[in-house]
């Protein structure tokens, strides 16, 4: 059994999330409160250190660009959110400038990624697995067309056809995270097993 | 004032950050020697939205101090959270931070155990969900059961020994790639497309002043 603490305090957290398993106890709420404090303080502790801090020692004084301390005033508005009903409004301002921001990127970069897959959707139809892969794709595609949706018996069969496909596909989707879940516990089991008690597997 | 104003700095910054997206002199304009004026401004707006760090800690506290104060049920808890949420924000604001040895200590000991294992746990989750909730009603929950059980059999050594990868097909792994490749690529496609179509119009409303939401409330 490993006599360093930190991996006896791991083995403890370890064992405290998994006690869950057999009823809710004392164990696993402290487990399940201190992931969700030190989880919060951690992100604080990163935001400051690797934004705030550096920003502000790098930008606004050693590089002198004072629109920093303007838009640093405009950030701590945020908090008028818990201030008296009649301020609450000013919040909006640097929720509007951000979003606005990230709406613009959106917008110009979001639709790339989606045609890079439209422009491998239209493969040359000269072996069967492009010929599949093209029907299943309208099949699927079928599927969310409403317009014609009741009327055409054409649109009907391959919608159902795109009904199976996408069954295919979540299948395919659930098995991989059943899977990725339970390597996350076999992980968990290997460092029980061997790192904390010492027994080679 | 209240709701007009910052509508249309939400439509001005998206403005503002498409040209800049789109045309790549403005992109790459130079306010001085080596520094962009895009990154300047895209700075600007990451400090300005994380000094709202601190908003987490502030909705914790009043959500948890409110429990204490009421004595609901498991309050003893909430005491517990914010002697820890605060012990080691201090900690890492104000003793070392990021490359502090403490700091990165209980980082190891604690959050990444903690972390993998509540995900890990999720394994049972499913498993039991679906023990109680999947039941084979139609073809489509039997070829969703099928495929689920095919991938995970291709994935492991086992379905490798039942039917192995130099047998017919490739076996269990073999026609797992094939359903990966072709079937489920392509519904992942088409449903991608949809999302996006969606996302993109939602988007659209949003920049439009069309959908205020966001901004919050309406009564202040």
């Amino acid at each position: 059994m490993s006599t360093d603490p930190q991996i006896l305090v791991q083995a403890i957290c370890t064992l405290a999330c998994y006690s869950y398993l057999i009823k809710e106890n004392f164990a696993y709420r402290i487990a399940e409160y201190t992931l969700v404090a030190l989880y919060t303080s951690y992100q604080i502790t990163r935001l400051f250190h690797s934004f705030i801090k550096p920003y502000w020692q790098n930008y606004a004084i050693g590089e002198k660009q004072y629109y920093f301390i303007l838009m640093g005033a405009l950030g701590l508005l945020l908090y008028t959110r818990y201030a008296p009903p009649q301020y609450r409004w000013l919040a909006r301002y640097p929720i509007a400038l951000s979003v606005g921001w990230g709406l613009g990127g959106a917008i110009a970069r979001s639709p790339r990624p989606v045609f890079t897959q439209l422009m491998d959707v239209m493969r040359p139809l000269n072996t069967a697995n492009n010929v599949l892969f093209f029907v299943f794709f309208m099949a699927v595609m079928s599927y969310f067309f409403f317009t014609t949706g009741k009327e055409s018996k054409f649109i009907q069969g391959s919608g159902r056809l795109g009904r199976y496909i996408m069954m295919i596909g979540f299948g395919t989707a659930f098995g991989n995270t059943v899977q990725g879940r339970i390597s996350l516990f076999l992980n968990r089991l290997s460092f029980l097993l061997t790192d904390w008690l010492g027994i080679s597997i | 004032m209240k709701r007009e104003v910052p509508l249309a700095l939400t439509f001005l910054m998206t403005l503002l950050r498409f040209l800049f997206e789109m045309i790549n002199p403005l992109l790459n304009y130079e306010i001085s020697e080596g520094v962009m004026l895009f990154s300047r401004i895209s700075f600007s707006v990451t400090f300005m939205y994380c000094m709202g760090l601190f908003m987490g800690l502030i909705n914790l506290t009043r959500v948890h101090g409110n429990t204490i104060k009421r004595r609901r049920e498991h309050w003893i808890y909430s005491v517990w959270l914010l002697i820890v949420l605060y012990g080691y924000a201090i900690l890492g604001l104000f003793f070392g931070g990021l490359e502090s040895e403490a700091f990165n200590w209980i980082y190891d000991a604690v959050i990444v155990p903690l972390d993998s294992t509540m995900f890990s746990m999720l394994a049972f989750f499913i498993a039991s969900a679906a023990y109680r909730a999947f039941k084979i009603r139609n073809v489509e929950s039997l070829l969703m059961m099928v495929v689920a059980f095919i991938v995970m059999l291709g994935n492991v050594s086992l379905g490798n020994a039942i039917w192995g990868s130099e047998s017919w097909l490739g076996g269990f792994s073999g026609i797992k790639d094939w359903l990966l490749a072709i079937p489920n690529a392509a519904s992942q496609r088409a449903i991608g497309i949809g999302v996006f179509l969606g996302a993109y119009a939602a988007i659209l409303r949003v920049a439009l002043g069309l959908e205020k939401r966001y901004l919050g409330g309406t009564d202040w």
